[in-house]
């Protein structure tokens, strides 16, 4: 400061520094003032007046509620009860079965013996006495439940065995169980997918991975049941828009089943790979109902379309459908096995298979293996089933209020009846099935299940009644079942005109 | 802090729990040291890859994403896989007192794969959930557990709403209903699942689920998978769920400041990871004042406190009407496997109609809902003995002989009293794998817990006590612990001389015995 003093002002014209009056400060000021003095004393109080100016903020939360205010407003308010009237009475109603015994095909229900369409038993394992023979033995050693998850003394032999059972079986790099089929799916997928990743799956999906990816938070675009034209513009979109956006890559599936539960159609699954190829996703594949019942020896969808183990990146699947136990697995490479190991929340986080189940899906995979002519057995019987259902439907009264159509693959073991109209309401579908269903078992002694979905589900498929097909049900059998259904669907059309 | 309880148990519930600063910085220290090197280790092989890309490839294809995040990979590379040995160790026995642990070693350099050598070691088991020692103990029930698997079948291949509902499983939710005080119950055939299908039937869009913030994964995974809006409250602390509760029905919901539907809270009555209780007499009351519903998943309590068993609401002495929706399991105190949801008929009802795991899951297997029945029987004493009672004597005696061992020792140990579940702090990361390795060494089985089931330098191990389990079972244990204790410099608390334990210990259990078995102990120190 001096020195510039020093500059433009002679030494003794400061002498007044040394013993200032006011008069001579002010002066001495005031000569100094020039433009940039008032810029800066523009620029001082702006600043000041951004920094200290009284903030706009919204009230957030209960900022500006006294307390005797909240309290008042928790004295108001009131909560729904935890089931309301509506939501009660937005439920469809099913009358209970109450089974006394399971014996593959056959089933005592209430009492009373019936041929059984209802249970995912493909393969009739669960007659199988070899199997509750070992069952038996690993009870006697190993005790019921396994007392632990996986990860703390929750691991037994059995659940290794089984694991390098089920890699073997499918020709995988590694395997892997989980103790409930319904947290099989919807724990593998928020494994591996998260908020950003992309998701293109199939509308009939079952609820297990409809809940996975959803909790995974991972953007989903459905396409339109087993329709590759659809798929195929979904995935032409998603390469336009990356054209545009250079974003960094995501995890990328397609979703779909190898036969699906809800629909019984089987996934056109050679042009899936391909496309998921050509457009850089992965794949993941349901096998819980494709598990036994699709290729030439009952190891699913690859098996039924040739396709290499590589061109699938995850298969997972329930164990109680075929393998008649419980439970589910998955097979992949071992990085995404071990993977799962740790982040998979229902493997980790919860008790693992009792042991004795383990030893049920061995004991039917080694079943599957040996004897292939269950696996015969039941497509012929699917074929069989379809062509006399085919017939049944067609030979409906098209002038009755109603009809039935038949929906599923000719080898698939699962169909599904559907009303041709319906009366608009997915409750009043739902009661006019049952009451087949329920005349189908009184009068002719043969159980089938009206196709049940939560409300839960955001796209359910329409009602419908679902006949499986098991390998021990004789021809009789199943044109029984044939015939009952029609009987049954004529009386109660006719008494619903 | 202290909850008054008339007729319940008082629990003490400790302040916020402190980490030594030594044991903080050590820790710390140590994951600081094991990412570096594993960073290192990392890009040498990345360099490796470009050298040399016939044997050392990147395992994702190109034009795809990683599968894997990068740093849970990396987690799972270069800090867990050094220490897998002491996770998912597998075992040849049932879950017993006693287990066969199958011996492992490294398969290769990365340590990344480990295979069985071929050979065993029988060690004692403090780590199962096999509270009342149903795993292994009353071998008659395996009879008839063998013969409903043999009428009903291994599976069902159905679920419970088609095909998949059996007479057992009827006799089961009566017995569950009974035992609990509530009018219906409904069973699925997992824990896990139980919560994560349940919750989203209570609670929707325009519903508030405030939660535990220590509350079980699959508490969470339910929540995240209904539409409600999740606030989590401080662990335990029913002051802190009240400010949440007030501030929440002031505001009503975000945006739209409608009221809410409804609140549901959920709280769990034993958390595992910690070995506390709920302050569930507290956090009902609040939940009362403020209209929002008690959801209480007794996954670890039932059949494990109170005095007949029936779990936190006896220990804490609520009435079961003030809890609106009960939840728990059968894989701990029953040895079985699965869970239940008890609550009024109609929201059982609802529950049946609604959850995906009684439509689309299979049902539970016949044989399990036998195991859990007969267990609930003899727990409830309704095959008129009292073998049920004296189990649960039985566990609560060893866990608070156990753990007042463990606190005499010098052990930094969490939680309650009563609880069958023992967490003690390890903190350091390398103490991880040498407490459970030194552990097994001398015929002890015990779980190790670190990052990420727990904070990062919150790592601990985890006793859980059984009724299976002798006195002598336990003083030996209590010896070979104190001896690892030593040698991986675990014994934080140690003052020099044996910790007194805390009073409220010595009255719980029966004098004598409690001078008897612990006095041989401190005998041989």
């Amino acid at each position: 400061m001096a020195e510039t003093s020093k500059a433009s002002v002679g030494t003794a014209e400061l002498g007044f520094l040394l013993d200032p009056t006011v008069e001579q400060l002010v002066l001495a000021l005031l000569s100094r003032i020039d433009v940039h003095f008032f810029v800066e004393a523009v620029l001082v109080i702006v600043i000041g007046y951004l920094l200290f100016q009284k903030r706009y903020k919204p009230l957030q939360g209960t900022e500006g509620l006294t307390e005797g205010e909240i309290d008042e407003l928790c004295e108001q308010w009131t909560p729904d009860p935890l089931v309301t009237k509506e939501a009660m009475e937005s439920v469809v109603k099913r009358s209970e079965r109450v089974v006394t015994s399971h014996q593959g095909c056959r089933v005592i229900i209430n009492g009373k013996e019936s041929i059984n369409f209802a249970s995912f038993d493909f393969l009739n394992m669960l007659n199988e006495e070899s199997i509750k023979d070992e069952c038996e033995q690993t009870i006697r050693k190993y005790g019921v439940g396994s007392c632990g998850p996986r990860g703390f003394y929750g691991t037994i032999d059995v659940h290794l065995d089984l694991e390098r059972e089920l890699a073997d079986f499918y020709g995988a790099e590694g395997g892997i169980i989980y103790s409930y089929d319904a947290a099989t799916a919807s724990s593998i997928i928020p494994a591996f997918l998260k908020r950003g990743d992309l998701v293109i799956r199939d509308e009939a999906i079952s609820y297990s991975l409809q809940a996975g990816i959803d909790l995974s938070r991972a953007y989903v675009k459905e396409f339109r049941h087993n329709d590759m034209a659809d798929l195929e513009s979904i995935l032409e979109i998603v390469k336009q828009a990356d054209a545009k956006n250079q974003k960094p890559l995501n995890r990328r599936f397609i979703v779909v089943e190898g036969l699906y539960q809800n629909t019984g159609m089987i996934c056109p699954l050679q042009e899936v790979v391909e496309l998921a190829k050509q457009y850089k996703f992965r794949v993941l594949l349901d096998e819980s109902m494709a598990l036994g019942t699709l290729g030439e020896t009952g190891k699913g969808s690859l098996e039924h379309w040739g396709i290499p183990a590589s061109d699938i990146t995850i298969r997972c699947g329930s164990m109680s459908n075929s393998l008649a136990s419980i439970g589910g697995f998955a097979v992949a490479d071992g990085p995404i096995i071990a993977h799962q190991r740790l982040s998979s929340t229902g493997y980790v986080f919860s008790a693992s298979l009792p042991p004795f189940n383990a030893t049920a899906a061995i004991a039917a995979l080694r079943i599957i293996r040996q004897d292939k002519e269950r696996i015969s057995k039941l497509r012929e019987n699917s074929t069989l089933a379809h062509e006399v259902l085919r017939d049944m439907t067609l030979n409906l009264d098209k002038n009755a209020c109603d009809t039935l159509w038949l929906m599923g693959d000719e080898i698939s073991p699962v169909k599904h009846l559907h009303l041709q109209q319906g009366k608009g309401t997915r409750q009043a579908d739902d009661e006019t099935l049952q009451k087949i269903c329920d005349v189908v078992l009184d009068e002719f002694n043969v159980s089938l299940v009206v196709a049940d979905y939560s409300p839960l589900q955001k796209i359910a498929p329409r009602p419908s009644i679902r006949i499986t097909i098991n390998s021990a049900q004789t021809r009789e059998d199943i044109e029984k079942c044939a015939a009952a259904i029609g009987e049954a669907a004529r009386k109660v059309f006719a008494r619903a005109a | 802090r202290k909850s008054p309880k008339p007729d319940g148990h008082e629990l003490e519930l400790e302040t916020e729990h402190t980490v030594p600063w030594i044991a903080a910085l050590t820790t710390y220290f140590s994951y600081a040291i094991l990412m570096v090197f594993g960073t290192l280790r990392d890009a040498v092989f990345n360099v490796m890859c470009v050298v040399d890309p016939g044997r050392y490839r990147s395992p994702t294809p190109k034009g795809f994403a990683k599968l894997m995040n990068d740093f849970q990979d990396f987690y799972t590379r270069r800090l867990y896989h050094r220490i897998q040995d002491c996770f998912n160790r597998p075992i040849s026995s049932a879950p017993g007192a006693w287990i066969d642990v199958i011996e492992r070693e490294f398969a290769n350099a990365e340590m990344s794969t480990m295979r069985h050598t071929g050979s065993h070691v029988t060690a004692l088991n403090l780590s199962s959930y096999n509270y009342l020692g149903f795993a292994e103990s009353d071998l008659e029930m395996r009879d008839e557990v063998v013969s409903s698997m043999r009428r009903l079948g291994v599976g069902n291949a159905s679920s419970r709403t088609e095909l998949g509902t059996t007479d057992v499983h009827h006799e089961l939710e009566a017995r569950v209903a009974r035992f609990l005080g509530k009018e219906a119950a409904i069973v699925f055939g997992m824990g896990f699942a139980t919560n994560s299908t349940v919750l989203p039937t209570l609670v929707g869009s325009g519903g508030l689920i405030i939660s535990d913030e220590l509350n079980h994964s699959s508490i969470v995974t339910g929540a995240r998978s209904s539409n409600a809006r999740i606030k989590v409250f401080k662990h335990n602390c029913a002051k802190s769920l009240e400010e949440i509760l007030r501030s929440s029905i002031a505001e009503g919901q975000p945006r739209t400041k409608l009221p809410w539907k409804k609140i549901l809270v959920v709280v769990e009555g034993l958390y595992s990871m910690e070995g506390e209780v709920c302050d569930l007499k507290n956090i009902v009351q609040v939940c009362k004042k403020y209209k929002a519903y008690v959801y209480v998943d007794e996954a670890h309590s039932i059949g494990a406190l109170g005095a007949t068993g029936r779990g936190v609401l006896e220990y804490c002495g609520v009435e079961p009407v003030d809890v609106d929706v009960m939840m728990g399991t059968f894989t701990k105190s029953f040895g079985s496997v699965g869970g239940y949801i008890a609550s009024t008929k109609e929201v059982i009802d609802y529950i049946r109609r609604m959850s995906p795991g009684s439509i689309y899951a299979c049902s539970m297997s016949p044989g399990c809902v036998t195991q859990a029945s007969l267990a609930l029987r003899m727990i409830a004493g309704e095959d008129g003995t009292d073998k049920g009672k004296k189990k649960l004597d039985q566990l609560r005696r060893n866990s608070n002989l156990f753990r007042a061992g463990l606190q005499r020792m010098g052990c930094e140990v969490l939680g309650h009293t009563d609880s069958p579940v023992i967490p003690v702090m390890l903190y350091n990361p390398a103490k991880i794998p040498a407490f459970s390795r030194e552990c097994l060494a001398r015929k002890l089985a015990v779980v190790v817990v670190g990052f990420p089931a727990t904070p990062l330098i919150k790592s601990r191990v985890r006793f859980c006590l059984s009724a299976a389990h002798t006195e002598e079972d336990l003083i030996s244990a209590l010896k070979v612990i104190d001896e690892v204790a030593e040698r991986v410099m675990i014994k934080y608390k140690w003052t020099g001389r044996p910790n007194v334990a805390p009073s409220a210990v010595v009255q719980r259990l029966s004098q004598e015995y409690f001078v008897d078995v612990v006095g041989e102990w401190d005998a041989t120190h």
